[in-house]
């Protein structure tokens, strides 16, 4: 298979484009496209400072060197969860990310959730109850706490995350299949910011999965190729499969679905929450400050009430 | 007759696999998604219609992460 734009010998074919590229044109490809969906979605400009979440994965890596290439002011904040499952995950990713920003001369702020609040992860998930993916949907809400709060407290115009769009399609599918329509509300490439929250982009959001792998790949950039040991089996992981499956006989399935669904939101298909900026600054946690839905005591807050 | 001369990695297991079909077939036989991997040879991405080659190893790379 040959290049689209040179004819040399091509290192990825992205069938639902129909495109094949180089390694040099892939790797120009995808900032320029990422920085089209940062047009398109009118994220966030060269002026604002912007907050990324690091994982050390191929993902998070990939995106800030984009970002980082394409002239955007960028910090990391990687949050080390504590979790081992005899490979020294968080620890290991956290030596990742670090490599990367001090290769680059780039700021990463760490944080550690047992230094910070006197227990890990999967320890905070012991103690609490929760239904099914507990020590995923834990740590999902102590991830976005701190990261809504570090935004917060450095003065951060954005937060980005570097999902793909793998992820956004396994959530829509999860969330389609509950007929979940308030959070199908949510689903936007750019959240603005309002009621304490923070602006939320996410830049990555058309690429596919593999996409991101290839170009962190081809930049030869170190990641952790483990997995988060509390992936496996987790709902996720499944619809993703699945995703992949039906892509496999339907090229193009993926992107349609995550596409016409922006469609459907832009026409008004889902509700969208009415609350005015007023009422909503009403509503925050007595202890954190951070919004609530209810206006008592945030989720997060109420993992360690004693 | 086909000799199965070529190796396929993907973490810690290893399967081989025949000379002289592409890529995408032989990942269909292992029942791998191509689209949920990417494959080098000699470190080189390749795409999935690459003719595998005797002696080839072939190392996947699994890029679906869950969680
Ligand atoms: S897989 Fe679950 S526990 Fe692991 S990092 Fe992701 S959300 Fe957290
Ligand atoms: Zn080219
Ligand atoms: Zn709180």
């Amino acid at each position: 298979m040959r290049c689209r734009k040179c004819g040399q010998k091509a290192v990825i074919n992205m069938r639902q484009h129909r495109l094949a590229l180089c390694d040099e044109h892939y790797l120009e490809w995808l900032p320029e496209q990422t920085e089209r969906f940062i047009k398109k979605y009118e994220m966030f400009t060269r002026y604002e400072r912007l907050l990324l979440a690091v994982s050390g994965g191929k993902d998070s890596l990939a995106l800030w060197d984009v970002l980082w290439r394409l002239g955007y002011n960028v910090d990391g904040l990687y949050i080390n969860l504590g979790i081992d499952g005899s490979l020294d995950y968080s620890n290991q990713s956290q030596r990742f990310a670090q490599q990367f920003a001090d290769e680059r001369n780039l700021k990463l702020i760490n944080l550690n959730v047992h230094e910070q609040y006197g227990e890990s992860i999967p320890e905070i998930a012991q103690r609490t109850r929760r239904g099914q993916d507990k020590t995923c949907s834990i740590c999902g809400l102590v991830k976005r706490h701190i990261f809504n709060q570090s935004a917060r407290d450095g003065n951060y115009d954005a937060v980005i995350t570097a999902h793909n769009l793998d992820d956004e399609a396994a959530v829509l599918l999860s969330n389609s299949l509950d007929w979940s329509l308030e959070r199908l509300g949510r689903g936007q490439p750019l959240l603005p910011a309002g009621g304490g929250f923070v602006r939320k982009a996410k830049p990555f959001c058309r690429f596919y999965e593999r996409e991101s792998a290839a170009y962190t790949l081809l930049r030869g950039i170190p990641y952790i190729h483990e997995e988060c040991p509390y992936s496996t089996g987790s709902k996720q992981l499944f619809f993703k499969q699945d995703l992949n499956r039906w892509e496999e006989h339907m090229p193009g399935t993926k992107l349609r679905f995550y596409l016409n669904y922006l469609t459907a939101l832009d026409e008004g298909a889902f509700p969208q929450r009415q609350e005015s900026p007023a009422e909503l600054d009403q509503q925050r946690c007595p202890i954190c400050g951070q919004p609530t839905i209810t206006g008592n005591t945030c989720a997060f807050c109420r993992l360690f009430e004693k | 007759m086909s000799e199965e001369s070529v190796t396929i990695i993907l973490k810690d297991k290893s399967f081989p696999m025949h000379a002289g079909i592409p890529l995408h077939k032989a990942l269909r036989i292992l029942d791998l998604p191509a689209n949920a991997h990417l494959a080098l040879r000699d470190g080189q991405l390749i795409t999935e219609d690459e003719m595998l080659r005797k002696g080839d190893r072939i190392e996947l790379v699994a890029v679906i992460s869950g969680g």
